[in-house]
């Protein structure tokens, strides 16, 4: 008979070092029988990714999490969701993290960070990465200022933007965090803090809710 | 003038721009490399096409249609296409009247979404179609 884990009561105490020990747990084994955890099913993490991004990185990485797709039962509408969330924010790192000479070992404070996570019915999309400390307040106001705007005032926003013409010198065209912020339909978190006197780590959550189809 | 072709790849759309019909067709996945690069020779060939068309003073007798069959774009692939697109509608002035297709699939609301923000920001109809 399959082995189950009762549910451990929670407080918002242990709910962090709960969670910490269903992701670290591993599948149980008795009498020949295996089962998971229904929480465990529920809450994974699909991509955990340390290291410098390049083109070929962000290629990896969506191979990755579309080999998970169907054995995670992750519908269409879900995944292109997080798909295109993945892109812009991986594509922001590749576009504007500083800081970083190559060839640098991962797990450095200059170190990018990506992860896709998921947890109680959304799926939680993780950018961190350095940036220098003078590109931060127009990078910040453009992130409040979308903060403030509804679906319709994102909307607006986006045709002002593909409509300008403008491309920056590292040819982004300005769309990416507009474009995160229509797919999630809520507030982008973010914060930056000091790494040294040059650069600061932003670090970007993104939380997209599962739908139904 | 030659037509247009360039063949798909893991993160390139598959272009088939046709001078003699006037059909323009975009399909697969976009986030090339270098985007720029991409949608520019794509630009180059409509502004040469153009051009062409004008000189000689006949547009193809079914019109110009363009098809965009695409299962998803990075944000900078969507301004190059909104680029591309004005260009093909600005041949109004020459009494075209362009039939632009979207095709979707039918599970993927986003897709269908991105069209109609393109068609918004350019003003213009599009036909949304599904994906066989």
């Amino acid at each position: 008979m399959p082995y189950k884990i009762r549910a451990l009561p929670e407080t918002k105490s242990s709910q962090n070092s709960f969670h910490t020990w269903l992701v670290q747990s591993k599948p149980i084994i008795l009498n020949g029988h295996i089962s998971l955890n229904p929480y465990l099913l529920e809450n994974y993490t699909l991509l955990d990714h340390q290291g410098i991004i390049h083109y070929e990185t962000i290629g990896e990485l969506i191979h990755t999490f579309k080999d998970q797709i169907h054995a995670r039962g992750i519908q269409t509408g879900t995944y292109k969701k997080v798909l295109l969330v993945m892109i812009e924010s991986l594509e922001n790192i590749m576009k504007h993290s500083e800081c970083c000479p190559s060839g640098q070992a991962p797990g450095t404070k200059y170190t990018p960070v990506f992860t896709v996570r998921k947890n109680l019915g959304q799926f939680i999309i993780l950018s961190s990465n350095a940036v220098k400390k003078q590109n931060i307040p127009p990078f910040k106001d453009k992130l409040d200022y979308l903060n403030t705007l509804d679906q319709q005032g994102l909307k607006e926003f986006y045709k002002k933007t593909i409509t300008n013409g403008l491309f920056t010198n590292r040819g982004g065209a300005g769309l990416g965090l507009i474009e995160i912020a229509k797919i999630s339909g809520k507030k982008i978190t973010y914060e930056f803090s000091p790494i040294d006197d040059h650069c600061d780590r932003f670090n970007m959550t993104i939380t997209i809710d599962e739908t139904a189809n | 003038m030659l037509p247009f072709y360039s063949g798909s790849s893991d993160f390139s759309p598959k272009a088939e721009f046709s001078n003699s019909t006037g059909l323009f067709e975009l399909s697969g996945v976009s986030r090339p490399e270098n985007v720029s690069a991409f949608y520019s020779q794509l630009i180059d060939w409509l502004k040469a096409y153009e051009q062409e068309c004008v000189q000689a003073g006949s547009w193809p007798g079914k019109g110009i249609r363009v098809n965009i069959k695409l299962t998803y774009c990075n944000s900078a692939s969507s301004k190059y296409i909104f680029q591309m697109l004005e260009i093909i509608l600005s041949w109004k002035k020459y009494g075209i009247q362009p039939v632009i297709n979207w095709y979707y699939d039918e599970s993927d609301d986003k897709m269908r979404d991105d069209g109609q923000d393109l068609a918004d920001a350019l003003e213009y109809d599009f036909n949304y179609l599904t994906l066989n």
